[in-house]
């Protein structure tokens, strides 16, 4: 083990289906967990990360890695602005993929512990929430049959905001 | 975008239901909108749960309120148990003169109003309901005089409505920590 420097220090992230994928350390610290590991030494050179699959952890590391390059909040009062947009929309596009997946970014992204991407998720699925009646929130978001109210409970909670609906 | 959505429909398990409360929690949180939490809120057993412990809630009246129809939306916000914030905006009406602006404060009762409008200034202090300080600007044409008076008691009304509502929220609910009411422009 002959690590030239911190900064270019790699970590070794191993998805569910035993994909490998190797990034600077800077860009895994994005996710708190995985700096916890680093920080409390109990990283190895490999990180198994097996509720996570492929797809998903190369859409996370894609995200990390432009977050990670761009300037940070805390860096310097006056931030670049143009850096600013530029992460805007990047996010933007990034959050342009299906509900599916959406969901499983989601849920490892909680796991990982990275705040802007649970935040920026969470975003995602209010928006397509937004202005939606009950019926079309639930095709979205494909609500398990066994999970809905009662009718008796539904006709209750409809009635509490029927100045909502009209 | 829906149809990306849509293709999606016959998958079989249900995308929220593996996600923790706290992020179920944190998606209604960006949904602070009373309108759209209401739609969500008869969408499943999960939503209804998690719903009512939003923290944060705003929306819009139409133009005119009367105070019979907001009782109704204060006892549609009483469900929710833990809400500390509260924002209310009330967009113009056609009435409303932009040229016009107006302060008022409120102590136990009526402390003072004080309007602008374009050409002249009124300074009612400790002005009442009942009273509108009608002997001002006596030098002043009529017709104009009239229209201002009639905007600056339209103004009040309007503040006595806000301020009746403000009362009522802070009656109704208790874990309320902070209420705003304010034009839609006025962000």
């Amino acid at each position: 083990m002959s690590t030239s420097s911190s900064s270019s220090k790699k970590i070794v992230l191993k998805s569910a289906d035993n994909e490998t994928f190797e990034i600077d350390e800077i860009v895994a610290l994005e996710s708190q967990a995985i700096k916890n590991m680093i920080e409390d030494e109990c990283a190895d050179n490999v990180i198994p990360l097996g509720n996570i699959d492929s797809k998903t952890l190369s859409k996370i590391i894609e995200y990390c890695k432009k977050h990670a390059e761009s300037p940070k909040k805390d860096d310097n009062a006056d931030i670049d602005e143009k850096a600013v947009e530029d992460l805007k929309s990047f996010d933007a596009e990034f959050a342009k993929v299906d509900m599916p997946l959406i969901q499983d970014i989601l849920m490892a992204a909680n796991f990982l512990n990275i705040d802007n991407l649970i935040g920026l998720m969470c975003r995602t699925i209010a928006d397509r929430i937004k202005g939606k009646t009950p019926e079309e929130i639930r095709k979205i978001l494909n609500i398990n049959k066994n999970d809905l109210l009662s009718p008796e409970q539904e006709a209750k909670a409809r009635e509490e905001n029927s100045w909502a609906f009209d | 975008m829906t149809d990306i959505e849509k293709s999606h429909v016959e998958a079989d398990s249900s995308l929220i239901e593996p996600l923790p409360d706290d992020v179920v929690l944190q998606i209604f949180r960006k949904l602070d909108n009373l309108k759209t939490l209401c739609c969500c809120k008869p969408v499943s057993k999960r939503f209804y749960r998690n719903i009512l412990q939003v923290d944060t809630i705003s929306f819009i009246t139409k133009p005119r309120i009367f105070f019979s129809s907001f009782l109704s939306v204060i006892r549609s916000l009483s469900i929710f148990e833990g809400l500390k914030s509260l924002c209310i905006q009330i967009p113009f009406s056609r009435v409303d003169c932009r040229l016009y602006k107006w302060k008022i404060k409120f102590g136990g009762k009526l402390d003072s109003f004080i309007f602008l409008s374009p050409n002249s200034i009124y300074h009612n202090k400790e002005l009442y309901v009942n009273a509108n300080g009608q002997e001002q600007e006596e030098e002043e044409d009529m017709e104009l005089r009239v229209l201002k008076h009639c905007a600056a008691v339209e103004c009040l009304k309007k503040s006595m409505t806000r301020h009746f509502i403000l009362l009522s929220c802070i009656k109704s609910i208790p874990s309320l920590e902070k209420v705003s009411i304010m034009n839609c422009d006025k962000r």
